[in-house]
C-alpha cells in the first residue's frame, strides 16, 4: 500500500474514533451507498468486458466483477469507481507524517483515504482499509467541495491523499485537486507509484508534491512481498522527477528482506543516476504487522547502515524514519553541515533556512519552502 | 483411497411454464441424486450420511449474477427439506452469501432471526462480517465470513456452472470466493493457485462436506455475468463429495458446449482452469475424470 512508511501514521478511521471529530464539526453523514461515478481510464472490450488502464495491472473485468483494487466495478460494460467522495479515513496530520520533509515544514495536511489498494504488501499497517472492499468499512460522504470547506475552516493549506493507495481513488483525488486549486489549497499524493503513465502525467500538474514508497530495488521482492512490479514504479519516479514535481522517497527497511548492502547500494545509485542526488530518501523502520508478524522491528543499526550507504553514494538528503530522536531525522546543509531543520518525530523544533538557503553558508536547499 | 463418485441426474420435466423450477420435480431430482451419491436405499438415509440432529448447516449458493443465473432458490429449498429429513431444525440451516443484496436479487428471502425458520443472510449483515484473524494457505491470506467460521458446523457448496472470463470455469471452488473479504486479490494468473488454495484451507476442507452443482441453468460463454445467448437449460443436478471432480466435470461440460457452438476452447482462450491440477496436487480431489466413478441417469 502507499503508506509504506511503516510508521504510526494510522488515520482516524471513522469506525474507531475519527468520525466524531469531523462529523460533529462538519455534519458529515456516514453512508452505506457506494458511489456510481464513471472511471477515467479503461477501454471497452468485446461484449461487456473492460480493461482497466489506470495501473500496470491492467485488470480484465467482466460485468459485475471488480478489479484487483476492489473499488472499481464493471456494471454492464462500463467501469465505475465505487469510492468517489467516500472517505473511510481522515485526519489533520503534520506534513512530516507523510513524510514530506522538504515541503512546507511545520504545516498541516488534511489527510483522506478510501478503501482499496492496487497492491497487497504483507507489511501494510493500514490493511484494514487498504485490503478491504468499500462495503467493509464505514464511509463518510465527503465530496471535494466539503474537503475544501474543512481545509478553509481549519486553516489547513494542503490536502494529502494517503493512508491507503490514492491511485485507486484516482477520480476522487483528481476532482478534489481541481476543486482545491480554485481556493489555493495544495495537494500531495502519498503513493506506491504503481500507476500507468497517462493517468500519472495527467495528475502531476494538479499536485504540489508527491511521496513514493519505493518498497525495494528487487523485482522478486515486489512479487513476493508487494504483489506488484518494480519497473513501473521506477518509470513513474522518472516521470515525476523529470516533470519537475517535488518528490521524496520512502524505503521501508524490512529485516532480511530488502536490507542487503548490495540492494541498498544499487538503490541509491539508481536514485542518483536516474533522479538526482537531492531527492530526499527516508529509510524507515519496519514494525511487524498484517501478514508479516514473523520478523522483528528493523534494528536501528540497519537503518544507519542504509543512511551511510546513501551518503556514500552521494545522496544529499537521506533520513531515518520511525526512530524519534535520532539525529538522522534532521536536515543538514550538504555544503557546510549546519543543522537546518531540527525535528523530533513529527514536530519541528528549529528551522534555519532563509529563502530556501542554508542560514549559515547560503547553500541552496532543494524543496518547496514557501 | 476409494474412487471419487460423481452423480449426474437429469430431469427435463423440472421446468414450469415460466422457465422456473417445479418444486415436486426438483425435490425428486435432489432426493434421487443424494440416494445415488451415497448408495442409500432412500432419501432420508442418504441425508443422514452427512447430517445429524444438532448439526448447524450452511448452504452457499452463487448469487453474483441475479435471478437468471444464480443457484435456484427452489433447489435450495429441496436441499433444506433433505437436511430436515435427517433431523435438522429449519432454524439450524443458513443460506448465506457475501451480501444481502445478492441474495435478494437472486430471489432468496432474507431472514436473520434465530429460531424462526430458515435463516438467510449475507456476510454484510449488521453484526456479522469477517473473522478477526487471517486464514492462510500459500498465496491465500484472507478473513473469512463469520457465518462460515462461527455459525455453521458443515457447509453444502451450492454453485451453478458458468463460464468465467478469468478462471475459465466458475463452479464449486470458485464459488468459495464468496467466503473471503478480498476475492478481488485472487484473480491474477487465471485464479491459479488461489482457487485451489482457498479450498485447501483446513477450515474449508473440514466444513465443506458436499458440492451440489445446480445445472438447471448454465452458461458456457461470456460469464460470470448473465448473457442469455449463451445460457442453456440442461435440467441437471451434479453432486459429489469430491470438489475437484465436480469442477472437472463442469469444465468438460462447458468445453462440450463451446465446441458445439463453434467457440474456442478455454485453453485456446488462454483461461484453462489450471487450478484443477493445483487442487489435485493439494489433495483436494481427482481432476482426471477417467479415475472418477460417474453415475449418469435421466429420471425424466
Amino acid at each position: 500500500m502507499a503508506c509504506g512508511a511503516g510508521c504510526a501514521c494510522l488515520p482516524f478511521n471513522p469506525v474507531e474514533n475519527g468520525l466524531a471529530l469531523f462529523q460533529n464539526a462538519y455534519a458529515l453523514e456516514t453512508t452505506d451507498t457506494l458511489s456510481h461515478v464513471k472511471a477515467m481510464y479503461y477501454k471497452k472490450l468485446e461484449g461487456t468486458a473492460i480493461e482497466c488502464e489506470l495501473c500496470p495491472r491492467h485488470c480484465l473485468v467482466t460485468d459485475l466483477e471488480r478489479g484487483y483494487c476492489g473499488v472499481r466495478e464493471n456494471q454492464g460494460g462500463e467501469y465505475y469507481t465505487l469510492v468517489h467522495s467516500r472517505a473511510c479515513a481522515m485526519n489533520i496530520d503534520p506534513i512530516e507524517k507523510k513524510p514530506l520533509f522538504h515541503f512546507h515544514p511545520g504545516t498541516a495536511a488534511f489527510s483522506i483515504a478510501t478503501a482499496g489498494c492496487n497492491v497487497n504488501c504483507k507489511f501494510c499497517q493500514n490493511w484494514d482499509i487498504s485490503q478491504v472492499r468499500p462495503e467493509q468499512v464505514t464511509n463518510v460522504e465527503l465530496p471535494p467541495d466539503e474537503i475544501v470547506r474543512i481545509c478553509q475552516a481549519r486553516s489547513v493549506p494542503t490536502v494529502a491523499y494517503t493512508y491507503s493507495e490514492p491511485i485507486v481513488f484516482y477520480e476522487y483525488m483528481h476532482d478534489t485537486c481541481v476543486e482545491g486549486r480554485k481556493f489555493g489549497i495544495k495537494n500531495v499524493m502519498i503513493t506506491g507509484g504503481y500507476i500507468e503513465k497517462e493517468p500519472l502525467k495527467k495528475i502531476i500538474p494538479l499536485m504540489d508534491a508527491i511521496k513514493v514508497d519505493l518498497k525495494s530495488y528487487s523485482q522478486q521482492y515486489y512479487e513476493d512481498v508487494v504483489n506488484g512490479e518494480l519497473q513501473p514504479v521506477l518509470d513513474a519516479l522518472k516521470i515525476i522527477h523529470d516533470d519537475g514535481m517535488w518528490l521524496e522517497l520512502v524505503y521501508l527497511v524490512v529485516p532480511t528482506m530488502n536490507d542487503s548492502t548490495k540492494e541498498l547500494t544499487d538503490l541509491c545509485r539508481w536514485v542518483k543516476t536516474n533522479l538526482s542526488d537531492h531527492v530526499p530518501i527516508h529509510f524507515t523502520r519496519f514494525h511487524p504487522t498484517y501478514l508479516m508478524t514473523n520478523l522483528p522491528p528493523t534494528p536501528v543499526k540497519t537503518l544507519e547502515k542504509a543512511y551511510d550507504i546513501a551518503r556514500q553514494s552521494g545522496l544529499k538528503f537521506p533520513y531515518i524514519g520511525n526512530v524519534p530522536g535520532h539525529s538522522a531525522e534532521h536536515t543538514y546543509c550538504p555544503g557546510c553541515g549546519e543543522l537546518l531543520i531540527e525535528r523530533l518525530g513529527f514536530r519541528i523544533n528549529k528551522i534555519n533556512l532563509k529563502d530556501g538557503m542554508c542560514g549559515k553558508c547560503g547553500t541552496h536547499i532543494p524543496g518547496v519552502w514557501s | 483411497m476409494s474412487r471419487s463418485r460423481l452423480v449426474v441426474i437429469k430431469n427435463h420435466n423440472i421446468y414450469d411454464s415460466d422457465g422456473g423450477l417445479k418444486r415436486d420435480q426438483t425435490n425428486k431430482l435432489i432426493s434421487h441424486a443424494m440416494v445415488r451419491l451415497t448408495g442409500s436405499t432412500d432419501s432420508k438415509s442418504a441425508w443422514k450420511k452427512i447430517a445429524a440432529q444438532g448439526d448447524r448447516f450452511g448452504i452457499k449458493p452463487n448469487c453474483l449474477s441475479g435471478r437468471m443465473l444464480s443457484s435456484s432458490p427452489v433447489m435450495a429449498d429441496a436441499i433444506v427439506a433433505g437436511l430436515q429429513s435427517a433431523g435438522l431444525r429449519e432454524s439450524d440451516i443458513i443460506i448465506w452469501e457475501r451480501t444481502n443484496r445478492e441474495l435478494e436479487r437472486a430471489g432468496y428471502n432474507l431472514n436473520y432471526a434465530r429460531n424462526s425458520g430458515l435463516r438467510c443472510f449475507g456476510t454484510d449483515s449488521r453484526g456479522v462480517g469477517y473473522s478477526d484473524s487471517f486464514y492462510q494457505k500459500g498465496k491465500v491470506a484472507s478473513l473469512i465470513s463469520k457465518i462460515f467460521e462461527q455459525e455453521i458446523d458443515k457447509n453444502i457448496n451450492f454453485p451453478i456452472l458458468k463460464d468465467h472470463s478469468v478462471a475459465g470455469v466458475s463452479g464449486g471452488l470458485k464459488n468459495l470466493y464468496g467466503l473471503v473479504h478480498n476475492p478481488n486479490k485472487y484473480h491474477p494468473d487465471n485464479c491459479n493457485p488461489y482457487v485451489a488454495e482457498l479450498s485447501a484451507l483446513p477450515i474449508v476442507r473440514e466444513k465443506n462436506v458436499l458440492t451440489i452443482l445446480d445445472m438447471t441453468r448454465m452458461q458456457y460463454n461470456g460469464g460470470p455475468g448473465y448473457m442469455p445467448r449463451y445460457l442453456v437449460k440442461p435440467g441437471t443436478v451434479v453432486m459429489s463429495f469430491d470438489p475437484i471432480a465436480i469442477d472437472a466435470y463442469g469444465y468438460k461440460i462447458i468445453e462440450d458446449y463451446r465446441r458445439k457452438n463453434g467457440l474456442p476452447s478455454l485453453k485456446e482462450d488462454k483461461r484453462e482452469p489450471l487450478w484443477l491440477e493445483t487442487g489435485k496436487r493439494l489433495g483436494l480431489g481427482e481432476s482426471d475424470l477417467s479415475q472418477v466413478e460417474i453415475i449418469e441417469e435421466d429420471i425424466t
